[in-house]
């Protein structure tokens, strides 16, 4: 009777009877008024601060879920027991008349793998192409996305260098491996570090198991001796880094950011002033890499923009490589990169979005802003270069007054710099969708240049920055 | 909340989403009608309505805002997959807080094994210099924590219907519809969850 008289449920004679009931006992009065004392105190509560955040982390959690829950079927998922009964039927009807009729099929399999045979051989392209990235771990990729530096080959001491800003343009370089001057990061340091959170620790691994998967899919290595790098490549760093950001609560991203500056990074994001209301954009996406794609390419005498149309499948089902291939494949990249850069001493071609600059350690590709295409989407923080420590490519560091700029227009012409035909061993628009990929030949293919001489220097201990 | 109710579900989009500007004014029901078109975006604005009453309640709940974060977002995760097949039988939010409840029974009984800090075990102590912390006329703020912790002294069963009136502010009806029990059920056990906490809570209101 006093809860719902607390709560005014009783009806108009109820309430008169229990209130002469509480007039005639005090003690009931008193307990009644502890309890609408109480009842203040829990109404008073003003619950958890809100978190601006919330549906940031969500939408990666959702991404998460969905890419899970992806069903790679054309129907739901509750006819697959019925679609497998089916495929196990038509399978056994299919292999009944095949066995009926081998005879027949064996001669007509063997015509046509003679023309294929004919058309493969006397085709435009023979090459094969394989991944130059394989095998990444999430610790190279995390320490892509804050240092923008990914090692080739640790023997060989070359990195990959990319970045993209609206200030300087997309710039890709093969350079002298700098990524010992930062310090080796692992990913449950750097969560460890910032304090992340487990469900922040599982984000961040999302975002780089995403993020090795599309580098991976944008570094490849011609037979016929060319290199073709994504156009994405140069702004997946700063997308890591900004969803890395996004995924974060505000006390850890605060710590993230100051991880940047003490560990030398040559990048910070920016937080936007914290409004009612606002919250950054969603985690952009990885961009997908479906059908025709853009890619910068290089050849010993040449370097274009093209769209290129890869069978990604099938060259990924090559990535399975010995330690031995994988070294191979590496010298073999090396020595296009020197050989291109020796080359790359000759003008550029007129209207040309492409800069390129060599000496005799590094290769740099400078591409005009607007010559490739953006990406959909903002990132959730705006990532920028930290002054003084941008991050600065070879040729900047080099370029001094005295010395002359490679491609300013000032030396011998060349026809076949910045040819507009992609090289053979890799498909353009038009092309043929389908050809071999012999690995075999591709490893025992002579080598052309000697690998630099092993070089096991112990990697530095890390120094943490949050050390005292 | 369900004055929209009686939109019928093939209603033409195209006259509801008059424009993305008007999406934040718009009712429960004309958005999840969207979201069942296949307009997922508009999840977003759900979220951003109910974000933060979900996480009071499983916050006042549980009393540990660690826990918060986590079980609302697997609250959402749930909406998500089973919005496409709400059928408007009742309101979105009572719906919403039906979720949030089951969810958070999930995590109680997850927890049950585990020894939480007691109340009861802190007043029967023999620490004179504890006991006459919380007895000593507890400013507004104290007050108010040993009532949270007051509250997660009593079993789930009226730890749930207290928070949700007292708290929340809900009729009896709508608890009914998220405990999924008679409202009589609810009455009774909202009397006896009041009067065990009080019991708890005894110590220290009358000595303030």
């Amino acid at each position: 009777m006093m809860s719902l008289y607390l709560d005014d449920a009783l009806d108009e004679e109820d309430k008169i009877r229990f209130e002469n009931y509480l007039a005639e006992n005090p003690d009931v009065a008193a307990e009644l008024r502890a309890w609408k004392k109480q009842q203040q105190l829990l109404r008073s509560n003003q619950g958890i601060r809100p978190n601006e955040w919330f549906w940031q982390k969500l939408s990666v959690r959702l991404g998460q879920r969905e890419k899970k829950a992806e069903n790679i079927f054309p129907f739901s998922k509750k006819y697959v027991p019925l679609a497998a009964a089916l495929t196990v039927l038509v399978a056994l009807l299919g292999g009944i008349a095949v066995f009926q009729q081998r005879a027949l099929l064996t001669s007509f399999f063997s015509e046509k793998q003679q023309q294929v045979q004919q058309i493969y051989e006397g085709s435009v392209l023979p090459g094969k192409l394989l991944p130059l990235f394989t095998n990444l771990n999430k610790d190279q990729v995390l320490q892509f996305a804050l240092f923008g530096t990914l090692p080739v080959d640790a023997q060989a001491k070359t990195a990959l260098r990319v970045d993209e800003s609206k200030e300087k343009g997309t710039r890709i370089e093969f350079a002298s491996d700098e990524t010992e001057h930062y310090p080796q990061l692992t990913v449950k340091k750097f969560c460890d570090e910032i304090g992340a959170t487990s469900d922040e620790h599982r984000s961040v691994d999302s975002i780089l198991s995403e993020a090795r998967d599309k580098i991976q899919a944008s570094v490849f290595l011609g037979e016929n001796r060319s290199l073709a790098v994504h156009a994405d490549l140069p702004m997946m760093n700063r997308t890591m880094m900004s969803n890395i950001a996004a995924s974060l609560d505000q006390p850890q991203r605060m710590k993230f950011k100051k991880f940047l500056a003490v560990s030398g990074s040559p990048y910070t994001f920016v937080i936007p002033p914290s409004l009612p209301g606002h919250a950054p954009a969603p985690a952009r996406r990885m961009p997908p890499h479906p059908g025709m794609e853009q890619f910068v390419l290089i050849t010993p005498d040449s370097c274009t923009i093209a769209h290129l149309k890869i069978d990604l499948q099938q060259v990924m089902r090559s990535q399975d490589l010995s330690v031995q291939e994988v070294r191979t494949m590496n010298e073999r990249a090396h020595a296009l990169i020197r050989e291109f850069a020796q080359h790359a001493r000759r003008p550029i071609a007129p209207n040309s979005p492409l800069s390129v600059f060599s000496g005799s350690n590094y290769l740099s590709i400078k591409v005009e802003e607007n010559a490739l295409e953006a990406p959909p989407g903002e990132m959730p923080f705006e990532v920028v270069a930290r002054a003084p420590r941008a991050l600065q490519f070879q040729y900047e560091m080099h370029q001094t007054p005295g010395m002359p700029k490679f491609f300013n227009g000032d030396s011998e012409a060349s026809d076949r710099f910045f040819q507009n035909t992609p090289p053979p061993g890799v498909w353009n628009e038009g092309a043929p969708q389908s050809r071999n990929i012999d690995l075999d030949s591709v490893i025992s293919a002579p080598r052309d240049r000697k690998s630099r001489p092993h070089s096991d220097q112990s990697k530095k201990r890390y120094k943490s920055p949050f050390e005292l | 909340m369900s004055e929209s109710n009686n939109i019928p579900r093939m209603v033409n989009q195209a006259v509801i989403r008059t424009s993305d500007t008007s999406l934040d004014q718009m009712s429960d029901d004309v958005l999840i009608t969207l979201f069942q078109g296949g307009e997922e975006d508009v999840f977003r604005i759900l979220v951003e309505r109910y974000a933060q009453r979900v996480r009071n309640l499983i916050f006042s709940i549980f009393n540990e805002s660690s826990l918060v974060d986590d079980i609302a977002q697997e609250v959402f995760i749930r909406v998500y997959e089973a919005l496409p097949k709400f059928r408007f039988e009742s309101s979105f939010y009572t719906w919403l807080y039906r979720i949030t409840v089951n969810k958070s029974r999930d995590e109680l009984r997850k927890r049950k094994a585990r020894r939480f800090f007691s109340l009861h075990a802190m007043l029967d102590s023999s620490n004179a210099e504890l006991q006459s912390k919380i007895r000593v006329l507890p400013d507004d703020d104290s007050t108010k924590e040993l009532v949270n912790k007051g509250l997660q002294e009593l079993p789930e069963k009226f730890r749930i219907p207290i928070v949700l009136k007292d708290i929340d502010g809900l009729s009896y009806e709508e608890m009914a519809e998220i405990l999924q029990c008679e409202v009589g059920t609810v009455k009774s056990r909202l009397s006896r969850a009041r009067a065990m906490l009080r019991k708890i809570l005894a110590p220290m209101l009358d000595a303030s």
